[in-house]
């Protein structure tokens, strides 16, 4: 056993690639070597996506399902498992971040805060309130417009926060005066979901916006740095990490969202730089008369 | 005629007076673990004493709650002042109202602009309004009453002009040191703003209701219960906030509405 372990440690580790397996292993990452972990674990809710429903009956499916349904139980050891690895596997400066959200079970909000317990000999730096529009709606109570993402440092003080690298414009933001324009783009984001008709759509039925996963990258890692997500899905976090000059691993148990994800990475999409000229794309809900003249202002959102 | 009554002293104490099932809804503002001065309390009290102190309250708020009343309580992640490291009180007042009974019914995200900016870290700019209920099924909603602009103009399958659900991301402006300077509030140093209040009362009571702000500081809750027709009780431990809350009940409450 030994003589394999240190063999395996002559071999020299592979990056830039995607495995088809469980990440509750990661044995082909050595110890301290990944910058930042970043990921959008399933959420155990059992909900089939992409349905059409007519009557209470689904008429069409469309997605690619994956096992969304283990007992409270095994999910919760599932995700002690791989975030154990993830912290094995993080470099002493590096950190974690976890998207995650409410759930609602019969009727009742249960708050994602278990996720603390799994993270106990790290630093919670941040809690990032994620605010799109769009959603169900409801009418028994306020309709969900958010998800968390938990942010988790290894050591207190020496971590990645490359700040200046993600300032967002100031409320006042004017580009005639460049100075002091360019603020800290706070706790609280406002970035929209990923639509039927982006480029970056693909058959996932959870696909995180690469918007979002980019602010991440890019504050929380440096050029040629590692990222590694556990729970890959259909590869955002892989095909971002690359066009931003990083390397990634990434690990899930779907055959098909890997092929997806690999073909995703060989796509040249030239990433959309994001403009500026509205600054309405960083801030969200605003006041109801604010909003409604800014609605007023613009034609078909 | 429409009541606002506040007294001065500890309200775990006050709040034994009240009637069980008397109150349709309590709404607060409790005092962080933040070393902030609140006049007399030394608010850095070791986090078990917080932990204390709200459920305690929570315990006696369940009680004067009538079967369909909500609790509101606003509350965020703070910095802890040794380690900088997040401590998400949101998620431990949580845990209290679950083992006094409450149901969860939203965890209202309160996003606002302009506070202090950070470096080492993302800047705070959300506090949580956790919306407790007592009976899951059977709570005072009143969406009607606060239904926000849509965002489609143009959408044929419902209509449009009725507005549509205000979601559970909210913005609210903070109430900063310029406004507390035309209202005379300086001697206050957290303030939640009177829409957000307005917002709260409206969904969760009729007119004619009682509510309750075991801890109301400079009085928004009665101003606004006031100016909507609700009667209001309030609790306050300092009581140099006397002067200002009678001032601003007479004053503000008699003013055109607050939003």
């Amino acid at each position: 056993m030994l003589f394999m372990k240190n063999l395996k440690k002559m071999e020299k580790m592979e990056v830039n690639k995607l495995y088809c397996k469980s990440s509750e292993d990661m044995s082909e990452i050595d110890d301290e070597s990944i910058s930042l972990v970043v990921t959008s674990p399933p959420y155990n809710i059992n909900i089939k996506y992409g349905n059409k429903h007519k009557n209470g009956k689904v008429i069409s499916t469309k997605g690619i399902k994956y096992q969304d349904n283990l007992s409270e139980e095994e999910y919760k050891k599932l995700l002690k498992k791989v975030f154990q690895e993830c912290q094995r596997v993080l470099k002493k400066n590096g950190s974690i971040w976890v998207n995650i959200k409410n759930r609602c079970k019969d009727g009742i909000i249960i708050p994602p805060f278990w996720i603390l317990d799994l993270f106990k000999d790290m630093y919670l730096k941040n809690i990032i309130i994620w605010n799109f529009d769009w959603g169900g709606s409801t009418n028994k109570r306020f309709a969900p417009r958010y998800e968390y993402i938990f942010w988790f440092t290894k050591d207190k003080n020496e971590y990645i926060f490359n700040l200046d690298d993600i300032k967002i414009p100031a409320l006042n933001y004017r580009p005639d005066r460049f100075k002091s324009q360019w603020k800290n783009p706070t706790d609280a984001w406002y970035i929209q979901l990923v639509s039927g008709n982006y480029p970056e759509r693909t058959s996932h039925p959870a696909q995180y916006p690469e918007e979002l996963i980019e602010r991440i990258i890019k504050v929380a890692s440096n050029e040629n740095d590692i990222v590694l997500d556990p729970f890959i899905g259909s590869g955002t976090t892989a095909r971002v990490a690359k066009d931003l000059k990083r390397q990634f691993i990434g690990y899930d148990t779907n055959k098909e969202y890997i092929n997806m994800a690999d073909k995703r990475l060989k796509l040249s999409i030239q990433r959309k730089k994001h403009e500026t000229k509205d600054t309405r794309q960083y801030y969200f809900s605003m006041d109801n008369k604010t909003l409604s003249d800014f609605i007023k202002n613009k034609k078909g959102r | 005629m429409v009541e606002a009554k506040y007294e001065f002293g500890d309200c775990l104490e006050l709040m034994k007076s009240l009637k069980t099932n008397s109150i349709k809804m309590a709404v607060t503002s409790p005092p962080y673990n933040l070393n902030k001065s609140y006049g007399l309390y030394a608010d850095d009290v070791h986090l078990d004493e917080w932990k204390k102190l709200i459920d305690k309250s929570m315990k006696e708020v369940h009680r004067v709650l009538t079967k369909d009343g909500s609790f509101f309580l606003n509350v965020s992640p703070v910095p802890d002042k040794k380690t900088k490291e997040i401590i998400p009180l949101d998620s431990i007042a949580w845990q209290l109202g679950k083992k006094n009974g409450f149901f969860l019914r939203n965890k209202i995200v309160w996003h606002f602009n302009n506070m202090q900016n950070c470096v080492q870290r993302l800047s705070g700019r959300w506090e949580a309004v956790l919306w407790f209920v007592k009976d899951i099924n059977d709570y005072v909603f009143n969406l009607k009453e606060i239904k926000i602009p849509c965002i489609t103009k143009k959408d044929k399958r419902f209509n449009v002009n009725a507005g549509r659900n205000p979601t559970d991301v909210w913005y609210f402006d903070r109430v900063n040191n310029m406004t507390k300077k035309k209202l005379g509030l300086e001697d206050h140093p957290c303030i939640y703003p009177g829409p957000m209040i307005e917002r709260i009362i409206k969904m969760s009571t009729n007119k004619g209701d009682w509510i309750l702000d075991p801890f109301v500081g400079s009085g928004t809750t009665l101003v606004v219960a006031k100016n909507l027709g609700r009667n209001s009780i309030g609790y306050e431990l300092d009581k140099k906030f006397e002067e200002l809350i009678k001032t601003r009940l007479t004053k503000e409450a008699t003013q055109t509405k607050l939003n």
